[in-house]
């Protein structure tokens, strides 16, 4: 039992695996570094998440200031 | 997470530890690199102009990973490991098979098609004082560029932590940007509470030294620190995430961050000042308005965008901006006629003020 339900864990990640490279491998997007930054819109923001090993976290996701002025 | 132009970050890929404490190829610790790809993959159909750095700092690693007694730790004169704060000891990057180890690692990095580039933290001389001179240690930071620019693609960025300083002018030929990490109170001992007029003065100088003379293609990576004690949207974060925010789109074409200040590394807030869609820069870097058409302020300058213009002001007074069009203020919402349209304002915060719109 315990072998069963891991070859379907392991048959269910390989399929999420070629699902996405089905899915998204043809998905656009520019191919060289110079095309990135010479087509890239302003305001850019840039993020750091950490050194080697970190994986990314956002945070705080989506949220949004109250800023009432500027000069845009 | 779509919304950033540059990230840096592993990205789910470790660096597996041998025996020896150092491994250059590149693993995770489920998959391989492929499902990385996807996910970048995934994250361009949100924003396909995301370029994607391999974070690297060659002065110091943590204590374990190198074995103790490894030859590649700086050693003082008894023979032990220099201690560089937080977990971290000293590397001593002088020595070839300790360079070649991290050219290697960079060049794989590269050749995994994940990264754009490197980003490399604290560039700055010197780390080695006391240990090794000046001119030992720019070579041995030298010898690592040109090592890894010799075997990576020609537009592979190399970028630079040199918080608000230029970079050594040996390295200059190699390097495709700046991280200008401008923290308070830099250099140590020098308190800059938040930012001092010389202080602007120096960041403005080397960001648009940067822009002029670095490897293209160029990208810089522009942070100001926010202000701590308060919170992400008051009066004065708002005004200093305005000015790096308008001082990073006239006189650079990088990209920029306002951080939530000492003790928070990079996290940050997103502003709706960063929604603004301005689209592509059309007029040139660092140009100065001139009031009512004939008077230069110093501090003053606008640029046009395909959609809109930004005006940096930290000229220490109000001035009027004369539009060309009728205009929106990204903040107010209000809407600007002409003449004289749009006013911006800066100097009323001690001892610096970013600029401020009344229109």
């Amino acid at each position: 039992m315990k072998f069963k339900c891991l070859w379907y864990s392991i048959f269910c990640v390989l399929l999420v695996v070629i699902t996405l490279n089905l899915v998204y491998a043809q998905h656009p997007h520019l191919d060289t570094i110079r095309e990135r930054i010479e087509t890239r819109t302003y305001p850019s923001i840039f993020a750091a998440w950490g050194g080697v090993g970190n994986p990314p976290v956002l945070e705080p996701s989506g949220f949004k200031s109250t800023s009432t002025d500027g000069a845009l | 997470m779509g919304l950033y132009d540059v990230h840096w970050a592993s990205y789910f890929l470790y660096w597996a530890p041998t025996r020896d404490g150092l491994d250059i190829e590149p693993v995770i610790p489920v998959g391989h690199i492929s499902v990385a790809k996807n996910w970048q993959r995934w994250i361009w159909h949100y924003n396909p102009e995301m370029l994607f750095f391999y974070s690297k700092n060659i002065n110091s690693i943590y204590h374990t990973e190198l074995p103790v007694d490894s030859p590649f730790w700086l050693r003082d004169d008894d023979g032990n490991r220099v201690w560089a704060g937080d977990g971290h000891y000293y590397l001593n990057f002088t020595k070839p098979e300790l360079q070649d180890l991290m050219i290697k690692e960079i060049v794989m990095a590269a050749e995994s098609g994940f990264y754009d580039g490197v980003h490399f933290d604290s560039w700055r001389c010197c780390d080695l004082v006391g240990y090794y001179d000046y001119d030992t240690e720019t070579q041995a930071r030298t010898d690592i560029l040109k090592g890894i620019r010799e075997q990576v693609h020609p537009d592979f960025l190399i970028m630079v932590n040199t918080n608000r300083d230029r970079p050594e002018s040996e390295h200059v030929p190699y390097l495709n940007g700046l991280h200008m990490e401008t923290v308070w109170g830099f250099p140590p001992g020098h308190p800059d509470y938040p930012y001092a007029v010389p202080g602007i003065y120096q960041i403005e100088r080397t960001l648009s030294w940067a822009i002029e003379n670095l490897r293209q293609p160029i990208v810089n990576s522009f942070e100001g620190f926010g202000i701590a004690e308060q919170d992400f949207d008051s009066p004065d974060n708002i005004r200093w995430m305005r000015l790096f925010t308008t001082m990073s789109l006239t006189l650079d074409n990088g990209t920029v961050l306002y951080n939530k200040g000492k003790g928070h590394g990079h996290s940050h807030h997103w502003y709706d000042f960063w929604d603004a869609d301005l689209g592509q820069p059309i007029g040139p870097k660092a140009q100065h308005y001139l009031v009512e058409g004939r008077h230069r302020y110093a501090g003053l300058y606008i640029r046009e965008f395909t959609n809109g213009w930004a005006v940096y002001n930290r000229s220490g007074q109000p001035v009027k901006i004369e539009l060309p069009d009728i205009g929106v203020s990204v903040a107010t919402r209000k809407v600007c006629y002409n003449p004289y349209s749009h006013c911006a304002r800066w100097g009323y915060l001690p001892p610096i003020s970013p600029n401020e719109c009344c229109c």
